[in-house]
């Protein structure tokens, strides 16, 4: 490999890395935080009871079912997205009334939660955790096209920084084991190479898997091309893409839908165990019923094992397993290796601190971006470019930090029943975000991270202060001690505020005496 | 300073070629390899889509590897011409 070469890629990978990096590191950041949006979902709606009883599913299925009986008997479809370990959303019902006569697709909707409606408290609006994993590439404010293709460009620079960057370091394994503190920008670069190649496999894999996601929303034309004018071909190409319930009318005979039961338990036995995720009904009360069960694989391979019943016999109709073509399965061992859903807890950390690792390598490259820059010039010489990197830096990787406290916080203050407040949360974050800019633009630069980072840690520190002001969920009563059995999942959104608000206050006091 | 005006104009030459034309490189590399693979087309279309980012990846990192601007340039028009010449022989409509 030429000096030559190397140096090429080493300048793209400068460049390229600076323009996305920005936009990048509130990606991963929001995404990181994606893999625990259940956990934070839970803690941002405190009113919700206190430990759930635990209920089988079949008391659960059973429940729902009664409940989608009274409140719309007469729907074409119900489904019940059931609360399984891995469960983005936890239990929902919803229901879709028939399609009208004139072409007009039914009305649908949700159920209210049950044991909020139970308790007798409705829980909080918020926008919860799903909102800032949605955050990582829906973005906000934008729709959801302009968000994707925004997102994918910078993902696309990702991909070949990070290549680029592998290449640049011939020496990878020799760099990986050098840090040197404390020596301004080669400790930036070290710093910035040891996170990098730490997680290397992970970023790669996420980067790759996040723009498959995407992949008919990047490149249509390949698709286009090949089905132009094959409809058939392109709605069974969809129809493998998401499980769905076979198109069929209503006989209009009424006949009672089987007790689900034994089909659950027939279901159980054909897919060994795998959690059950969904299951539908078409024509619920008809002679033409069908029900379709969707099972998850416990492997990353993700995709789903769907079984298809007689709604009326309880009759087997389709068996789960259809063969899945190669490239199939290596999209879905992607998308669910990027979504990390198969993962159990340990693993969910573990996927959590390489997303973090992801964070830190965006964000020491982009400080390293402005130390090199800043030690090539004379003193006092000045650059417009490096001027405004070192003035807006503190305030694009702070504040999406400052932002997401801010939008916590926004859950905690707003009233409880203020009918804009999921929305508000969301401003919230932005308005942080944009202050904390704002501040660090008008001032010297050393005085921007410092001032940005007590404020961050200020913030995260206080977050279980405010919690324990404004709920009876905090960690006095969430924290599990011997003879109190807690609930470490809000104790976790709380203790990991703590952690963070500390590490910040120690980054700041290090800042602060100049070693930054 | 008058021997830095081509240099950034070549830069953006450089990064316009890799954005665009990389893009137009691996859209059209993936639809000669969906055309090319003797499987049903549903799987051909995924290989497709699965394999275009390596594609677009490499033509950008190509673009931006080669010591001259244009032989960069031409390296990445010329295969995404001959590929596109292959699909869609003259006196076709093309795609869309």
């Amino acid at each position: 490999m030429t000096g030559a070469f190397r140096q090429s890629l080493g300048a793209l990978h400068t460049w390229s890395g600076l323009l996305a990096g920005w936009l990048l590191y509130f990606v991963f950041l929001t995404g990181t935080l994606g893999y625990f949006s259940v956990e934070i979902d839970r803690w941002m709606q405190p009113e919700l009871p206190w430990r759930p009883p635990a209920a089988t599913t079949e008391t659960i299925l059973a429940q729902a079912i009664g409940r989608l009986q009274a409140a719309a008997p007469a729907a074409e479809r119900w489904s019940i997205d059931l609360p399984y370990r891995k469960s983005a959303t936890g239990l929902r019902v919803g229901w879709r009334m028939p399609t009208a006569a004139d072409g007009t697709r039914g009305a649908a909707g949700w159920l209210p939660d049950l044991q909020a409606e139970q308790s007798g408290v409705p829980p909080r609006l918020t926008g919860g955790g799903l909102l800032l994993y949605q955050m990582h590439y829906r973005l906000h404010y934008l729709d959801a096209q302009s968000a994707y293709w925004i997102v994918g460009l910078a993902s696309m620079f990702l991909l070949v920084t990070l290549l680029s960057g592998v290449i640049t370091h011939k020496r990878i394994l020799r760099n990986f084991f050098t840090f040197r503190p404390a020596k301004g920008p080669t400790s930036w670069r070290d710093a910035h190479t040891v996170l990098g190649t730490l997680a290397l496999p992970y970023h790669l894999m996420i980067t790759y898997s996040g723009l498959v996601l995407l992949a008919s929303t990047y490149m249509p034309l390949v698709f286009n091309e090949i089905y132009r004018a094959d409809e058939p071909a392109q709605a069974s190409f969809f129809a493998e893409a998401s499980p769905r319930l076979p198109e069929r009318p209503r006989s209009g005979v009424a006949a009672p839908l089987v007790p689900l039961a034994p089909v659950l338990a027939d279901a159980r036995a054909r897919v060994q165990g795998a959690p059950i995720q969904s299951l539908s009904i078409r024509n619920p009360g008809d002679a033409n019923a069908r029900i379709l069960l969707v099972a998850e694989r416990g492997t990353p391979q993700a995709g789903t094992q769907q079984l298809l019943y007689d709604g009326v016999s309880g009759v087997l109709l389709q068996p789960a397993g259809l063969a899945r073509s190669t490239p199939r399965q290596v999209r879905d061992a992607l998308t669910g290796l990027h979504k990390g859903l198969y993962a159990p807890y340990a693993l969910r950390w573990l996927y959590f601190l390489a997303g973090l690792v992801g964070t830190a390598m965006v964000g020491t490259g982009l400080v390293l971006w402005a130390a090199k820059r800043r030690e090539r010039l004379r003193a006092g010489q000045q650059h417009w470019g490096l001027f405004a990197v070192e003035h807006l830096n503190p305030g694009m990787i702070l504040g999406p930090v400052i932002g997401v406290l801010a939008y916590l916080w926004a859950n905690r203050l707003l009233a409880a029943d203020y009918a804009a407040r999921g929305l508000w949360e969301g401003h919230a974050l932005f308005l942080a975000w944009g202050a904390a800019l704002l501040w660090a633009c008008l001032s010297p630069p050393r005085r921007g991270w410092v001032g940005l980072l007590w404020c961050a840690s200020s913030l995260a520190v206080l977050l279980p202060v405010v919690n324990a002001l404004t709920t009876d969920r905090h960690l006095g009563v969430t924290l599990p001690l011997p003879g109190r059995a807690g609930d470490w999942t809000l104790a976790g959104v709380d203790l990991a505020a703590l952690a963070l608000g500390v590490a910040l206050a120690c980054v700041a006091r290090q800042a602060a005496r100049g070693r930054t | 300073m008058t021997g830095q005006v081509p240099r950034r104009f070549q830069a953006l030459l450089r990064a316009f070629t890799a954005i665009a034309g990389g893009y137009a490189f691996a859209v059209v590399a993936a639809i000669a390899l969906s055309r090319a693979l003797p499987v049903p087309p549903a799987e051909a279309v995924l290989t497709g889509l699965l394999s275009t980012f390596s594609f677009y990846a490499v033509a950008v990192l190509w673009v931006f590897a080669v010591r001259s601007t244009w032989q960069a340039c031409l390296g990445l028009v010329l295969p995404t011409l001959l590929m596109a010449w292959w699909l869609w022989p003259l006196g076709d409509v093309g795609p869309g």
